[in-house]
């Protein structure tokens, strides 16, 4: 047991001092992204595994980030660091406690940036700088990946479990905007499926695929998430904007 | 790229010294930005209405940067890559992954316009401290957002190429543009659609006056940053792209109507049913203003907004 807490921890701290001790000079090619899977042993070293899980259901993929700054609040929980995937210069803005992937736990913001937390080791990324981070997510982790503009792509056997395990995650209310109803989307369950596709806190949903929706057929919405090669175009009013969401529904 | 006559009228004397001046002009554009760029909600009815854009619309209501540039040059092109909802810093399509898109296109633009910021202080809860700015972005996190975009076009636009970005308006005025607008703006269409909470659910002037300055303090952080690649001083534009900045200074130094972000965007501005987007009055001032000071374009920003 001894030993096998010791490999544990082995594998933790090589983990994160993989990740984060590398600050990277700008030279080196964007398109670092490795992608590999997770052993057995590595899920004991999981923040937050998924009940019951197998060691193939997770993914790890490292991936060069970029801390973009942050901003120290005298609220507390109201600071936050904004850190950026170069790849794709997808941002997140991170808040202590929040996790990035199953395996890092944002410890602490301060003005030398962000400090990651992974097993038993802790490091500070600092601001500007380009570090490579090995990131473990689960597969519901990435239900739906962004490709682009306002179009996700959809992994619809991970909607489908998702929805039996956690159900869609979400009440909603009717409201009328601009003369036309609309659900407004409210008090979202992190694991649910409306929050694994990206859906927020407030968004206003107006139709699916050209046909209004009422509050009764979210489920059918789920339901077209879950179909494998179906395409489902959502009218939603989000952030002062009103924008047409593409979700394209195919094989992981 | 073509070469463009400019016939400068000059005096007897002058002639032997002016002459004929030569600018290139470009044949292509694209651009990075948001909503407004999209002309969205100008003509009253929710989403985009790119004919209605202040930058690549095709409408004669609103005389765009790109029709501009087809009168000089009937061959012009566009390729844009603005999109609703975008912000220079957050989320999935700021301005980096725009600029990424841009330098992906198959045939690279000459001239890029860039107009973002507003979405990344409206996008922002509003703070319960009593700095009204302490969930805005930090200055530090706005210049990297800019960097990481502009780092690419200076690598991949062709060398001479013209990046103009533009300051960002004050969102903060909405207040009083959209109380002037109407009553359904602040008591129904604001609070129910959620239009940029930090500044219209805002009822102290001292703290919208705090966002107001943070605005400020990003445009002229942009200034800056623009200045420096401009001029190579930082190394990452060896290649010789031209970048510049409409930003002169703020309001609060006497810089009122110098550029985009020191107009004050009154109630016919900004259209009726989300009381937020440029109605196409505000798409055309915009227009005006942003060719005022393009290298290429022509005008007085002032005369633009009066």
């Amino acid at each position: 047991m001894k030993t096998f807490a010791m490999m544990a921890i082995g594998i933790s701290a090589a983990t994160l001092a993989a990740c984060s001790t590398d600050v990277l000079p700008r030279e080196r090619g964007a398109d670092d992204e490795l992608s590999t899977g997770v052993s057995e042993s590595e899920l004991l070293t999981l923040l937050t595994p998924e009940p019951g899980a197998a060691a193939a259901e997770y993914e790890a993929s490292t991936s060069r980030y970029r801390l973009f700054g942050v901003q120290i609040s005298q609220v507390p929980g109201e600071s936050f660091a904004t850190l950026a995937e170069t790849s794709t210069w997808a941002t997140r803005n991170l808040r202590v406690g929040e996790l990035l992937g199953r395996n890092l736990r944002v410890t602490a913001i301060t003005s030398e940036g962000l400090e990651l937390t992974g097993g038993v080791s802790a490091r500070v990324l600092p601001v500007g700088q380009d570090v490579l981070l090995r990131i473990i997510r689960h597969r519901f982790d990435q239900a739906a990946v962004h490709r682009g503009r306002h179009h996700w792509k959809v992994d619809g056997g991970a909607v489908a479990q998702l929805r039996s395990r956690y159900g869609l995650g979400v009440q909603t209310e009717q409201v009328t905007l601009f003369l036309e109803p609309a659900i407004r989307l409210i008090h979202l369950q992190a694991e649910g499926v409306f929050s694994r596709l990206g859906f927020r806190e407030g968004d206003l949903l107006f139709s699916m695929n050209g046909k209004s929706l009422t509050p009764d057929e979210l489920g059918a919405v789920a339901d077209r998430m879950a179909e494998q090669g179906s395409t489902v175009r959502l009218r939603v009013f989000r952030e002062g904007g009103l924008h047409e969401f593409t979700f394209s529904v195919e094989a992981p | 790229m073509r070469t463009y006559q400019v016939h400068i009228p000059c005096g007897v004397a002058g002639l032997l010294l002016c002459g004929v001046a030569l600018a290139a002009l470009p044949t292509k554009q694209s651009n990075a930005g948001d909503s407004m760029s999209q002309g969205s909600g100008a003509n009253g009815w929710p989403g985009d209405h790119v004919e209605l854009s202040w930058v690549q619309g095709t409408s004669s209501n609103v005389y765009s940067v790109y029709m501009r540039y087809r009168e000089l040059e009937p061959s012009f092109t566009q390729q844009p890559e603005s999109i609703s909802g975008a912000e220079m810093v957050g989320g999935g399509n700021n301005f980096a992954a725009q600029a990424a898109r841009i330098c992906a296109q198959e045939e690279k633009p000459q001239h890029v316009s860039v107009l973002l910021g507003a979405n990344d202080v409206c996008n922002r809860p509003r703070s319960s401290s009593p700095d009204a700015t302490e969930t805005l972005y930090s200055l530090d996190t706005w210049r990297n957002a800019l960097r990481a975009g502009l780092d690419q076009l200076a690598a991949c636009l062709p060398a001479g190429s013209k990046v103009h970005v533009l300051s960002f308006p004050r969102v903060d005025f909405l207040y009083n543009a959209g109380r002037a607008k109407g009553f359904w703006c602040s008591t129904i269409v604001w609070p129910t659609a959620g239009i940029c909470r930090i500044v219209t659910a805002e009822t102290q002037a001292s703290r919208r006056a705090q966002i107001g300055a943070r605005i400020n303090e990003y445009n002229e952080a942009t200034r800056a940053e623009v200045s420096l690649y401009d001029s190579n001083a930082n190394g990452q534009n060896p290649r010789g792209v031209h970048f510049l900045s409409d930003w002169q200074g703020s309001i609060e130094e006497g810089h009122s109507n110098s550029s985009v972000g020191t107009y004050v965007f009154r109630a016919a501005d900004i259209n009726g049913t989300d009381c937020f987007h440029p109605s196409v009055l505000g798409q055309r001032r915009l227009a005006c203003a942003t060719w005022a000071t393009n290298p290429d374009g022509a005008g007085v920003v002032s005369e633009c907004f009066q």
